[in-house]
């Protein structure tokens, strides 16, 4: 049997290994039947799972995997929409952020923005039934969002950098800058703002998700074992 | 405190907590006690996945070791999401046997 039990993983065995170990001896009265194989196996192979990345505490979270999960989400349709508005359909030469037109759609995505993070934090809430699952879903959709909407821009803007610097405003500021080099700018640039954009992201995902989970709780304040997070 | 995403453990982790909430218990007199009041023999990777999560989560705690065995303890949160889950079962079971009486 010890063969087997050190299949788990080398924390799992620190912190369990010699109960187990105990246990396994105590339930199998020195025969090792299938059936015991079998549990021992699926447990082995569970906690490496659960151990995998060192993060076992923050995925155990339900409002963690909220976040995430409905980040990745929002940040596919994000990254659909930066292809189409920077690649497939660009501004014209002529045409700026500073526009009505683009300025009210811009308003529209941050609205809309808000409102899911409100909503992410309102599942989160109907989820756990903890106030606290709120700011914490999304904050969390905030950073993925930001992390991955500034992996976007960086991707787009080097792999179509011919369409993306015909961009009125881009060529104005790269201009004034003194830089030498589109690329460089564009990528420096996006790489300050992603930062800024976590932090940023961050907190007003949070208040957001917590508005959501004020707002919002779940209609019966109660918990089922077994639904997938 | 709630049970919710411990997956295929939602089950056995119900059972430990019922378990502990008569006393502190290890891991063999989980198991015995599991098979008496519910007829289910839950295997040692079965029971210490569950056990995993439950600590986790500050559903219940460890106690020293006396030797090898560990005796573990069920927590205020720990009786808190088991007392939530087994009202919530208990008016889907009195909803099912009501209709289910209702249609005999």
């Amino acid at each position: 049997m010890r063969p087997l039990i050190r299949l788990y993983p080398r924390w799992w065995r620190e912190r369990y290994g010699a109960e187990f170990g105990q246990l396994v001896a105590d339930v199998s009265d020195g025969r090792l039947g299938w059936r015991l194989a079998v549990d021992v196996l699926r447990g082995a192979a569970d906690a490496h799972i659960q151990g995998r990345f060192g993060m076992r505490r923050a995925f155990a979270d339900p409002a963690v995997r909220r976040g995430l999960f409905d980040g990745l989400i929002i940040s596919a349709l994000i990254a659909v929409n930066v292809v189409l508005t920077n690649v497939v359909f660009p501004q014209g030469p002529d045409e700026s952020d500073s526009d009505p037109e683009y300025i009210w759609q811009t308003l529209a995505i941050y609205a809309l923005l808000a409102l899911l993070l409100v909503a992410i934090g309102a599942r989160a809430r109907r989820r756990t039934d903890r106030l606290a699952s709120g700011p914490v879903a999304g904050g969390v959709a905030g950073v993925v969002i930001a992390v991955l909407g500034t992996l976007t821009f960086l991707v787009v803007n080097n792999l179509f950098l011919d369409i993306v610097s015909r961009q009125h405003d881009k060529r104005v500021a790269f201009a004034a800058s003194g830089w030498t080099s589109m690329r460089w700018y564009l990528t420096a640039q996006q790489l300050l703002g992603g930062v800024f954009l976590v932090v940023a992201l961050a907190v007003i995902g949070a208040v957001l998700g917590l508005l959501g989970a004020a707002l919002f709780r779940r209609r019966y304040p109660l918990s089922r074992p077994g639904t997938p997070g | 405190m709630s049970l919710d995403g411990l997956g295929r453990f939602g089950d056995p982790a119900v059972l430990v907590l019922s378990s502990l909430a008569g006393g502190d218990k290890h891991g063999y007199a989980l198991i015995k006690d599991i098979e008496e009041f519910a007829g289910v023999v839950l295997g040692p990777g079965t029971l210490y996945g569950a056990l995993t999560r439950l600590e986790e989560r500050g559903l219940v705690k460890a106690l020293p070791a006396d030797e090898r065995r560990r005796p573990y303890r069920l927590t205020s949160g720990g009786a808190a999401a088991l007392e939530d889950y087994l009202r919530h079962a208990r008016a889907v079971a009195n909803v099912g046997l009501r209709r289910l009486a209702a249609a005999s």
